[in-house]
């Protein structure tokens, strides 16, 4: 069979990744991916070599904490991938009192099969209301079941979702999520559809949501299906597909729930959402420090999400430019000037706020005029960027990305890493050392002998297991690290290899230390350009916030308003189509809506 | 959801995720821990049995240093002779289960050598002495692996939660993390 062809004119699929003897490919017996699909991305990054962003630059903290969500950000390529195969979409079942409270039912069709979203909703005091993960009490849980949900599957999860993490499910149910409504907005949004108006935009503000959640759990989580347990043909063969389709519905729940309480507030007065404000509001989400451990234990999935971005932004940059592209992105930056001009001027330090992308976007929007006729516009114009800084910079990258036209099919596929390696214990000591400083070689730029460098340490709370950052001088780990200390493993380990004799085997090593075990295995696993993040969680200096927006701008999600160095809100699928919009003619543009500007009655 | 009265349907990271936490409150580094963590998931899949195995030896922390913190250690110096000498011995020292071993003699044949000495119809629980490193891996697939993956892990209840409760001092009070950040 032959593999797919891409845009760009990539020709290297039977490339091979070249691997020292350091390293072997996990035994087939536990890799579910074939070898051709896990090396994909390296074979199209590598046809690229030349063009592609150093991971020097990408990998740098303040450069992934300035990402934005892009063309292929998971909400983006789930809802293409819903258009593209047919998907239909809808509620199934709604059984709630005036006040929202009660059970509804979603069901999604992809063809193939069908899945069915249950949400259970009540009310709690708003004394309750917590952004944390650690609440236990929820205004919504609900859980995405692979297929119809039958009676006695329905009592099961009456009981079991709404407990959340201490809940037990199966693997019928595929994600499992949570969250509050607005306390701000929801009532007033009920208020105003029973009166029969709709909502007044100085009122509503850059609200751009009426649910937030704050955790999407899937892949084997309280016994739910594993990842690796969706066959190859399955829809949600795709990473975060599952969680992204209970996002969308879980935002579709917003404005039913909305919507149901006008009714029963206003009766015959009450109307529904109108066209403008229809989309505008997406599902807010709330993320503390759980990213961060996720991001540092996975550098084959970090590299996948970094690699898709530069392997685009490569091809868009070396565009030849046709004669209507510089009309699409003029007209992406306006857009999204519009959308940033809507919205707050309230304190996002670290990063710009709304308003302050604003004059940002008049001068990309000047330098594409300057750049637009030369030769190689494109990349002028990124070039232009990065000399601005990164906030700059990867708004253009976001830009740019939009006139990328990737084949879906292949880019689903590139998503998919195969995450297992194992160290060759008979590798020489001049092997590692080798490898060490190819891969690792930027710790010496972070002062990791120095106090400072080592004065937190990760640990997850008794509290719903959330991870939490501990001062060490204030309470000592004991064997309850979690292991994201990743820059100081590797720099210790290669401390010790200082004094080992080159020709040993690595074993020899391990055997005297065996603390080390888990950096050689880091060291083995990180064979990817794009899959260290250049930056050490356990400093005094380290900001969660910037891998924490990486992440959260891969999944799609924008309108980033830290409130701490440690967590922050965001909003995801605002502007998105609604469930019963689905089809054939929904197109891809739907990100960056402007906040409506007229009130109507 | 449980699958009968003594059993509990789980997801194989949750073992993983278990036995790393129970291998570290019982002194074990974090690479050891996850390895343990990764053989016991493996037997599990491809044995039967392991959650239990590897739950009998909660309560003696020696006992599952040796075992299933050491235990693979020989093997790997098994595998390095071999591939100096075409084959290498794997004395344990004491009767190690199988549950400690699984994944580590995966990796060895991964990386093209096989493991001699484990008997037909073996399961997580079963010990060996010693094993040899040498010659061709076994074939294998991943059909244990999916079905595994796609239908979860049928396990012993008791044992599962015996592993919940030992890993439970891995985690912090929420008090004492609120309390040193004050």
């Amino acid at each position: 069979m032959h593999p797919p062809r891409v845009g760009g004119g990539c020709s290297a699929w039977q490339a091979r990744v070249e691997t020292l003897p350091l390293e072997r490919t996990y035994a087939a017996a536990v890799s579910l991916i074939p070898p051709t699909s896990a090396d994909a991305l390296q074979a199209e990054l590598a046809a690229r070599s030349g063009r592609i962003r150093p991971a020097a630059y990408a990998m740098r903290p303040e450069v992934l904490g300035a990402a934005r969500l892009s063309r292929y950000s998971f909400s983006r390529t789930m809802l293409r991938r819903a258009v593209a195969d047919g998907w239909t979409a809808g509620r199934v079942h709604q059984d709630l009192d005036a006040e929202g409270r009660g059970e509804t039912i979603y069901v999604v069709d992809a063809g193939t099969q069908r899945f069915s979203f249950v949400v259970f909703t009540t009310t709690i005091d708003e004394s309750a209301h917590t952004d944390r993960v650690i609440a236990d009490r929820w205004e919504v849980a609900g859980a995405l079941v692979d297929g119809d949900v039958d009676d006695d599957l329905l009592a099961r999860l009456r009981i079991e979702v709404p407990e959340q993490e201490s809940g037990r499910m199966d693997p019928r149910i595929l994600s499992l999520t949570r969250g509050n409504r607005s306390v701000r907005f929801f009532g007033y949004l009920v208020d105003e559809l029973a009166a029969g108006r709709q909502p007044d935009p100085d009122q509503v503000g850059d609200a751009g949501y009426i649910l937030r959640s704050t955790a999407f759990y899937a892949n084997g989580k309280f016994g739910m299906r594993s990842f690796a347990g969706y066959p190859g043909d399955h829809p949600f063969r795709v990473p975060y597909r599952a969680q992204f389709v209970a996002a969308w519905m879980f935002r579709e729940l917003g404005y039913d729930m909305v919507e149901h309480c006008a009714r029963a507030k206003g009766g015959d007065n009450a109307v529904g959402f109108d066209g403008e404000w229809c989309r505008y509001f997406g599902l807010g989400n709330a993320t503390g420090l759980g990213l961060v451990p996720y991001a540092f234990k996975h550098p084959r999935v970090l590299d996948a999400w970094v690699g898709v971005r530069e392997m685009a932004l490569a091809d868009v940059r070396e565009r030849v430019v046709a004669p209507t592209d510089g009309a699409v992105l003029r007209g992406w930056i306006a857009k999204a000037r519009e959308h940033f001009a809507s919205g707050s001027n309230d304190d996002c330090t670290p990063f710009l706020n709304s308003q302050a992308l604003v004059p940002l976007l008049d001068d990309v929007a000047e330098a594409w005029g300057r750049v637009a006729d030369g030769a190689d516009p494109y990349d002028a114009l990124y070039l232009w960027a990065e000399n601005q800084g990164p906030e700059t910079s990867e708004m253009v990258v976001s830009l740019l990305l939009e006139l990328h036209d990737g084949d879906d099919d292949l880019f689903d596929l590139l998503f998919l890493v195969d995450e297992h390696s194992s160290a060759d214990p008979t590798a020489t000591v001049a092997e590692v050392r080798a490898k060490l400083d190819e891969r690792f070689g930027w710790l010496g730029e972070l002062n990791l002998d120095e106090p400072p460098a080592d004065a937190f340490w990760w640990v997850v709370s008794d509290n719903t297991e959330e991870p939490r950052r501990a001062r060490r001088d204030r309470l000592a780990p004991e064997g309850r690290d979690v292991a994201v200390d990743v820059a100081l493993r590797l720099w210790r380990f290669g401390r010790t290899l200082e004094d080992r004799h080159a020709d040993e085997p690595v074993a020899a090593v391990l055997a005297d230390h065996p603390e080390h075990r888990m950096a050689l295995e880091r060291l083995v696993a990180s064979d990817r350009r794009y899959g260290e993040p250049r930056d050490n969680t356990c400093a005094t200096s380290y900001l969660p916030l910037q891998i924490q927006r990486f992440q959260l701008a891969q999944y799609g999600m924008d309108e980033f308003k830290p409130k701490d160095t440690d967590w922050l809100r965001v909003t995801l699928f605002q502007g998105a189509p609604r469930l019963a919009e689905l089809g054939p003619d929904t197109t891809d543009d739907w990100v960056l809506p402007a906040r409506p500007t007229s009130r109507k009655e | 959801m449980t699958d009968g009265r003594l059993q509990v349907l789980v997801a194989p990271r949750e073992i993983h995720d278990l036995v790393f936490r129970c291998a570290r409150v019982a002194g074990l580094d974090a690479g050891a821990a996850d390895r343990a963590g990764r053989n016991v998931t493996a037997a599990e899949v491809h044995l039967g049995g392991a959650v239990e195995t590897f739950a009998s030896v909660l309560g003696d922390p020696q006992r599952l240093a040796t075992e299933f913190g050491a235990g693979p250690d020989v093997l790997v110096g098994a595998e390095v002779e071999a591939r100096a000498t075409g084959s290498g011995v794997a004395r344990f020292g004491v009767p190690t289960p199988l549950a400690a071993l699984a994944s580590a003699v995966a990796d060895i044949g991964g990386r093209g050598l096989g493991v001699d000495g484990i008997q037909a119809g073996a399961t997580a629980a079963t010990t060996v002495d010693g094993l040899q490193v040498t010659g061709s891996p076994s074939p294998s697939d991943g059909t244990a692996a999916a079905r595994a993956a796609r239908d979860g892990l049928a396990v012993d209840r008791v044992a599962f939660d015996a592993l919940i409760a030992a890993a439970r001092p891995f985690l912090v009070a929420e008090s004492i993390l609120d309390e040193i950040e004050d």
